[in-house]
C-alpha cells in the first residue's frame, strides 16, 4: 500500500533538498552524451542496451521509461517489447532539438525519484507494477505544476508511440490507415535505423 | 559584382542534394516560410511579375511521399515532430515544419474573419487598410481558388452528426464549416496530410500556382541570419538572407551555406516563428514589442463515450461549428459565460491514446472501446488582457511563454462545461475530461465535479495550432512591431506576412485571415518595388 502524499510545505521542503541530487544525476547523464547544447553535433553515442542500441536514453533511462510504460499501458511486457516504445520515443527524441530531448530526460530522471519524495521507500523503477500504477493514480490528483507536467509529458509520449504502432491495432479496433498502403519511410527514420544497426523494415524504401 | 549561381534544373521545388555550397541566388523578393503566409504573398507577387524566392526550413512532402501512418507524417510534417510544448508543459503547439506549413496537416476549416476582430483591430490597435472593404476582395478570390464550402451532408460523420443533433435539442447556434476541399476521399487523414491532394493545402494551390509563374522554392533551406545594412535615412535595409542547407536525414544544419541577395524579404514563418526569427537576430532591444501579445487558441478536450460506433478518425474532422459561446457573455463587468468555438474532435488512435487520461486499467477500457469513443474541441478566443509571449531563453531556444490568466481559466473550464453539456445530449453514456486529473461524469448531474478542475499546467491536455502576434501590427512602434503596411518598423523593405502580425486572437482558424493578409502585403510590397 502507497503512503499518502506528504503536506505540501514538506514536501516541497523535500523537493528542493533532493533537487540538487537530481540535476547532479541530470548533469552527469546529459555529459556522458556529449551533446552540444541546442543542437547535437556530429560525434554520436550509442548506448548498448538491453532494448537495442540507442542513441539518446542510456540503459538506466531506458529501464525507467520502461516500467514507467508498464504501469501506463496495462499491457504484457512482451506487447510493450513489440509496440518498440523506447525504441521509437529514443527515435524521436534524437531528432528533435537538444532543448526539448533534455526536458523529457530531465523529467525522467525527476519521475525516478518523485516516490521518494511523496515518502515512498522506493524509486519508481524499483517498485512492484501494481504499486507503481497506483502510485500514478494518486499522482492524478496533484496541484503541483511541475510534477503534473512531469507525469503528463512522460505519459502522453509513451501513449502515442505504444498505440501509434501497428501491433496494438487488434486492441483498439482500429481498421488502420485508409488507404491501407505499406509504410514509407522517411530518411530521418532510414538514418535512425542505420546507426543503431537495425535490420530493415519490410516497408516501401522509395521517397523520402 | 558576384555571379548569382544558376540551379541545374528549373520547375521543381528545390531539396538538399540541389544546392552549391556558398553559392549566392538573387531575386526581387525572398519569402521566408511556405505556409499559408509565406504561400500566398508569393503566389501574388508572382501574379505581379516579380521574381520570387521561398525559403523553407523542413522537407518537401508531396502526396508520393505520404503514407496516413500517424506517427510517421507526424515526424514528416510537425515542427518539433508534435513534441513541443508552451513554458509549463501543459500545452501542445501545433505547427507546420514541411513545404506547405501547417496547411498541410490543418482541418481545412476556412473562416473569414470575424467582423468584430476587424473592427476592434481597426478602432482598438489602430490598424489601418485592413477592414472589411479590403479584404472582401481578397476572400473572394482565395475562397474561390481554394473551392471553399460549406460541409454537405455526406461529410458529417457519427460525431458531428450527434453534435449538430445536440446543437437542435439545447437550441445551441451552429454552422456548417466552410472547408478548402475538392473531391474529398473522406480518409480522415487530414492531419497526416492529404494523400489525394483533395484538400486544398498551399502545396496543391498557391504553391504550384507561384511555381508556374516562376517563383523558386528551396526546402531544406533554414534562414540562418538576415544580411542588412544601416542607411543614411536612419531605416535599415534587408539586403538579403544568409541559409543553412539542411541535413534531412539527420535534421540538423549540414553546415553548408548560401545566401540570398534580395531587394525585399518578407518573414513568413508563422506565429510560432518569425518573432523568434527577429529576436535570434538582436533586434528585441529595438522592437520592444517583439514576441509579445502573443495568442495561440488554447484548446480543451472532452472525450465521451457511446453506445454505438462513432468511429471518429473517419470522413472530415469538423463538418459543424457550434458558435454559440463563440463572444465572452459579461454580466456587469462579471464574466458569465463564452468566448469559444466548439467543434466535433477528431484524432486518430495514437493522439487518442495521448489525450485519453489515465493509467493501466483505467486508460485500457477506454482503448479496448475506442471505436465508441466521441468527442470535442473548444478553441478559445484568448483575452486580449492576458496574451502570452514568445521568448528566447539562455541558451537560445525558443520558449513559448503562456501563463492562464485569470480571466482565461475561467474561459478555459467553462468551455468544457459546455462541452460536457453538449457530449451528454449527444448521448454519450460516460463523459472524460482530457487532462491528467481525467475528471470522468456518468451524468450530467455530476457537472459540479467540473468546479473542482486544475486549470494548469499538465493539469489539463490541450493543443495550441493557431498561433498569431508576437509581430503585432499597428502604429506605434513601442507597441508594435510592424506598421499596417506589413513593414517593420524602422526598416526600409522587411516586410511580415502570417498570423504574427495579428494584434489579438482571430477567434476562428486563422488560415483564410493570413491569406487575405498577405493579399494586401503583396499590395504593400509591389508599391515599395514600384518606387
Amino acid at each position: 500500500m502507497l503512503n499518502q502524499p506528504l503536506p505540501r510545505r514538506r514536501l516541497l521542503k523535500l523537493f528542493a533538498s533532493t533537487g540538487g541530487v537530481i540535476s547532479a544525476l541530470a548533469t552527469t547523464q546529459l555529459a556522458s552524451c556529449s551533446f552540444t547544447n541546442h543542437e547535437k553535433d556530429t560525434k554520436q553515442t550509442v548506448y548498448n542496451t538491453s532494448f537495442g542500441l540507442l542513441l539518446v536514453m542510456d540503459e538506466q533511462r531506458a529501464k525507467l521509461l520502461f516500467s514507467f510504460a508498464e504501469a501506463c499501458v496495462s499491457n504484457s511486457e512482451s506487447a510493450i517489447h513489440k509496440a518498440e516504445v523506447i525504441q521509437r520515443i529514443d527515435e524521436e527524441l534524437y531528432f528533435v532539438s537538444t532543448d526539448i530531448s533534455d526536458d523529457f530526460l530531465l523529467a525522467l530522471d525527476v519521475l525516478e525519484y518523485l516516490p521518494l519524495v511523496y515518502g515512498c521507500f522506493s524509486r519508481f523503477s524499483q517498485m512492484p507494477l501494481l504499486e507503481r500504477e497506483q502510485w500514478l493514480v494518486s499522482m492524478q490528483q496533484t496541484r503541483i505544476n511541475t510534477v503534473s507536467a512531469v507525469i503528463s509529458a512522460c505519459r502522453m509520449t509513451v501513449m502515442l508511440m505504444f498505440y501509434g504502432h501497428e501491433s496494438t491495432m487488434l486492441v483498439t479496433g482500429y481498421d488502420g490507415t485508409f488507404s491501407k498502403m505499406p509504410q514509407i519511410m522517411s530518411s530521418q527514420r532510414r538514418k535512425y535505423k542505420s546507426l543503431t544497426k537495425q535490420v530493415s523494415l519490410n516497408t516501401h524504401e522509395a521517397g523520402n | 559584382m558576384r555571379q548569382e549561381t544558376k540551379m541545374k534544373m528549373d520547375n521543381k521545388i528545390y531539396e538538399e542534394q540541389d544546392y552549391e555550397n556558398g553559392a549566392l541566388y538573387k531575386t526581387q523578393v525572398c519569402v521566408i516560410g511556405t505556409g499559408c503566409g509565406g504561400a500566398t504573398v508569393a503566389k501574388r507577387l508572382t501574379d505581379f511579375g516579380f521574381d520570387v524566392i521561398l525559403l523553407e526550413q523542413g522537407g518537401y512532402y508531396p502526396a508520393t511521399k505520404m503514407d496516413q501512418n500517424e506517427l510517421n507524417m507526424a515526424g514528416k510534417l510537425f515542427g518539433a515532430r508534435g513534441l513541443a510544448t508552451g513554458h509549463d508543459g501543459g500545452n501542445v503547439l501545433m505547427y507546420g515544419n514541411n513545404v506547405g506549413g501547417a496547411s498541410v496537416h490543418y482541418w481545412a476549416d476556412s473562416y473569414r474573419t470575424p467582423s468584430e476582430k476587424i473592427r476592434s483591430w481597426e478602432q482598438e490597435f489602430g490598424v489601418k487598410g485592413h477592414g472589411v472593404a479590403a479584404l472582401n476582395p481578397a476572400f473572394d478570390a482565395i475562397e474561390k481558388s481554394l473551392n471553399v464550402h460549406r460541409a454537405e451532408d455526406e461529410f458529417f460523420n457519427p460525431m458531428n452528426e450527434k453534435v449538430r443533433g445536440a446543437c437542435a435539442t439545447l437550441g445551441w447556434h451552429g454552422h456548417r464549416v466552410p472547408q478548402a476541399r475538392k473531391f474529398c476521399q473522406k480518409s480522415g487523414h487530414c492531419m497526416q496530410g492529404c494523400l489525394y491532394d483533395a484538400k486544398q493545402s498551399q502545396i496543391v494551390t498557391h504553391i504550384p500556382s507561384a511555381l508556374k509563374q516562376g517563383a523558386r522554392l528551396f526546402s531544406d533551406a533554414r534562414a540562418a541570419q538576415l544580411i542588412y545594412s544601416d542607411t543614411k535615412e536612419l531605416a535599415r535595409k534587408a539586403n538579403g538572407v544568409s541559409v543553412e542547407i539542411m541535413d534531412r536525414a539527420r535534421n540538423r544544419p549540414s553546415g553548408k551555406k548560401f545566401k540570398i541577395a534580395a531587394d525585399v524579404v518578407v518573414l513568413a514563418g508563422g506565429g510560432f516563428n518569425s518573432s523568434f526569427f527577429l529576436m535570434q537576430q538582436g533586434f528585441k532591444k529595438d522592437l520592444p514589442a517583439l514576441g509579445k501579445y502573443f495568442s495561440m487558441n488554447p484548446s480543451t478536450m472532452v472525450h465521451s463515450l457511446f453506445e454505438e460506433e462513432i468511429i471518429q478518425w473517419r470522413n472530415i474532422p469538423a463538418a459543424w461549428g457550434v458558435d454559440e459561446y463563440r463572444l465572452r457573455r459579461f454580466n456587469k463587468n462579471q464574466y458569465v459565460e463564452g468566448g469559444y468555438l466548439l467543434m466535433p474532435n477528431q484524432l486518430q488512435p495514437a493522439s487518442l491514446a495521448a489525450t485519453i487520461p489515465g493509467f493501466g486499467s483505467d486508460h485500457r477500457t477506454w482503448m479496448d472501446d475506442l471505436s465508441k469513443v466521441g468527442g470535442t474541441i473548444a478553441w478559445m478566443d484568448d483575452v486580449e488582457s492576458e496574451l502570452g509571449e514568445i521568448r528566447i531563453k539562455s541558451n537560445g531556444a525558443r520558449e513559448v511563454y503562456y501563463p492562464y490568466g485569470e480571466l482565461t481559466k475561467k474561459v478555459l473550464k467553462d468551455g468544457i462545461k459546455k462541452q460536457v453539456i453538449l457530449n451528454f445530449e449527444a448521448g454519450a453514456k460516460k463523459v472524460l475530461v482530457a487532462g491528467l486529473q481525467g475528471v470522468s461524469l456518468n451524468t450530467i448531474d455530476e457537472i459540479q465535479k467540473l468546479d473542482d478542475l486544475n486549470i494548469e499546467a499538465g493539469g489539463l491536455s490541450m493543443a495550441s495550432p493557431h498561433p498569431g502576434g508576437g509581430c503585432r501590427m499597428g502604429e506605434d512602434p513601442n507597441l508594435s512591431v510592424v506598421n499596417s503596411d506589413h513593414q517593420v518598423h524602422g526598416w526600409d523593405n522587411l516586410f511580415v506576412s502570417d498570423s504574427s502580425v495579428f494584434p489579438s486572437s482571430s477567434s476562428l482558424d486563422p488560415s483564410l485571415t493570413i491569406m487575405a493578409f498577405s493579399y494586401i502585403a503583396a499590395d504593400r510590397i509591389k508599391e515599395r518595388l514600384s518606387v
